[in-house]
């Protein structure tokens, strides 16, 4: 039985919550560090630029007011808390009880369609989702828990295998919190190799995306047009680093390997060719009744959830939202509008896909035509000790990643990409939805789960 | 009816499991199918009774192997198995003491080995095939 706060302790907690709510401050991170017996909980705000805090220090076993009710995407990062540590956030979550003439579902995990192990436990009736409770299933490698005590550059080649999707911006934004932590101030052309690379893995993700939408619309021949992109793409991956996936390319002081003018003009090449079949495919599937309307009549998202929610589903709706303002990397010296649309539907989600592609080339061209010369790396000790959160754009929307060094080695880690922020909204989003339409709502939304620490 | 077992008359039919990783080795798998296709007939299931081989992706934990070895329960003879990947082929950077990571070989008898982080797509379904091979010449 856990330490309930007293009634004093949860008032004045939940009224400096209200009160980062109320300055229009937005949480978008939460972390957890465990010395001897109590457990410091960090609450970081954002509003712009600008960050702020609230630090809590509660003994062992505590349990403590949960911070959904007031910022519904802190759910996910306090269940992440309270399966590593000891401490529970409010009363349990409770599972919902059949209710009689209601059909039992479960999806996932082991169905080989879904792209990440995800258990659905879905209630229908007439095929229509009537209420739904998720669980990532068995996807847990607890990446931060491996992390910690290890030498930065064991760390960088870990988060590098977070996901996929994220991969190798997650090991940017790492690096880049190291380098801070560490006063090292990376070579220009470094971190313009960073920033090529960086679009370069947001391109390849939503490639992966527009493949599955292509597939759940039931357009094969489009997904393996996309699969084709996808192998040109790995192509010119390995022109410029040897790695289809780029990893292995990003190092604490710079980029491992100085690649060449030549071969990133070559690679720029290959990339920038896909803008046309891009386009047309963009028209094709505007032009296309059926696949207008069926995009157009499936998973809308009212605009108060639609605003509280991360990435593309936020900016589906209208709402504007840059991470790369925030980033360590130089994209204030490029010229690009971010894409947002209005509908809140999978076709305003799906041409935002397609527009996003289209502003990962642009800043691709950009980058490469900005390349400085001069070296790629340096040498500098990084046996420094501090705190460092940095931000920065992945494929999906933002990542978050705090890091904390001591003497060189890293003592704890926490990040969090967008999803972990949109992830409590889907039982909200998906009631309601027809079960055939499952599939290609969840892939508008661009869940990406391997990118959270689960 | 030995002469029936040399036709291939059917498809040979894989069943994919995401242990838990980064979806990279997945994704290899179903490239190759899309872009190496001059070998027909692999297709994918979600059902361990219609499936001829297990393929495995991603670290393997506690909770994973318990889902792998129910579902290679389920699969009827013969069967082949195979792990794609640096984290079920030996666990990768993830494998340290005490932690709970398989490599897939830990947990059942696998018959080929994809390696590489992440494998190449090339060389995916030549695999899956000779598995395939391996498992009905172990019947015989």
């Amino acid at each position: 039985m856990g330490r309930r706060w007293t009634g004093k302790q949860s008032y004045n907690f939940v009224c400096k919550i209200l009160g980062m709510k109320h300055t229009g401050f937005e949480l978008f991170l939460i972390a957890a560090e465990q010395s001897e017996k109590t457990l410091k909980i960090e609450y970081k705000f954002k509003k712009g630029d600008q960050l702020d805090s609230i630090e809590i220090n509660v003994p062992e076993n505590s349990v403590i007011p949960s911070v959904k009710d007031i910022f519904p995407g802190g759910l996910w990062m306090q269940q992440e808390i309270a399966r590593r540590f000891p401490v529970s956030f409010g009363a349990g979550e409770s599972e919902d009880q059949l209710k009689p003439g209601y059909s039992p579902i479960e999806w996932g995990p082991f169905h080989p369609l879904l792209s990440e192990p995800a258990l659905f436990k879905i209630q229908s009736k007439d095929e229509v989702v009537d209420s739904i409770s998720i669980s990532t299933g068995y996807n847990y490698r607890g990446i931060e828990e491996l992390c910690e005590g290890e030498k930065p550059a064991v760390v960088l080649e870990m988060l590098e295998r977070t996901s996929l999707i994220s991969g190798i911006s997650t090991g940017i934004a790492f690096a880049f919190a190291v380098e801070k932590i560490n006063n090292i101030e990376i070579p220009e052309k470094a971190k313009w190799i960073r920033l090529i690379l960086n679009e370069m893995s947001c391109f390849k993700a939503n490639l992966y995306c527009l493949n599955q939408i292509a597939q759940c619309l039931g357009l094969l021949s489009d997904g393996s047009e996309v699969f084709r992109l996808i192998d040109l793409f790995n192509e010119s991956a390995e022109q410029i680093c040897d790695h289809p996936q780029l990893l292995g390319i990003t190092k604490i002081e710079g980029v491992s390997t100085d690649i060449s003018r030549g071969n990133i003009y070559a690679a720029n090449a290959v990339l920038q060719d896909m803008k046309k079949e891009l386009e047309s495919l963009k028209s094709k599937w505007t032009n296309t009744h059926s696949i207008y309307k069926r995009l157009e009549t499936t998973g809308f998202i009212d605009s108060n959830t639609a605003k509280q929610m991360s990435g593309r589903a936020a900016r589906g709706a209208g709402v504007y939202e840059d991470p790369r303002k925030y980033s360590c990397l130089p994209y204030q010296l490029l010229t690009y509008t971010v894409p947002t649309s209005r509908g809140s539907n999978c076709l305003s989600r799906t041409m935002l896909l397609i527009d996003d592609l289209l502003l990962s080339l642009l800043l691709i061209d950009q980058g490469v035509e900005n390349l400085p010369d001069g070296n790629a790396t340096i040498n500098f000790n990084i046996a420094g000790s501090g705190k460092v959160i940095v931000r920065e754009q992945d494929a999906y929307g933002e990542i978050v990643v705090l890091v904390s060094q001591e003497n060189g080695n890293i003592k704890f880690i926490k990040t969090r990409n967008s999803t972990t922020l949109n992830f409590p909204f889907l039982p909200d989003v998906l009631k309601g939805c027809e079960l055939t339409d499952l599939p290609l709502v969840l892939t508008s939304l661009n869940m990406d789960l391997s990118g959270m620490e689960k | 009816m030995s002469w029936l077992a040399k036709i291939k008359s059917r498809s040979i039919s894989v069943l994919p499991i995401q242990a838990g990783g980064c979806r990279g080795c997945l994704l290899q798998f179903f490239l190759s199918l899309s872009l190496y296709s001059e070998i027909k007939g692999i297709t994918v299931t979600g059902n361990p009774g219609q499936a001829d081989l297990l393929l495995i992706t991603g670290c393997i934990n506690e909770q994973s192997k318990k889902a792998i070895l129910e579902i290679y329960e389920k699969i009827p003879e013969p069967k082949a198995v195979i792990s794609i990947g640096a984290c079920s082929c030996s666990g990768s950077l993830f494998k340290k003491e005490g932690k709970g990571i398989y490599a897939a070989e830990d947990i059942l008898p696998v018959d080929a080995w994809v390696r590489g982080c992440t494998p190449n797509p090339e060389e995916i379904p030549g695999t899956i095939v000779r598995a395939v091979e391996c498992a009905y010449e172990k019947v015989k």
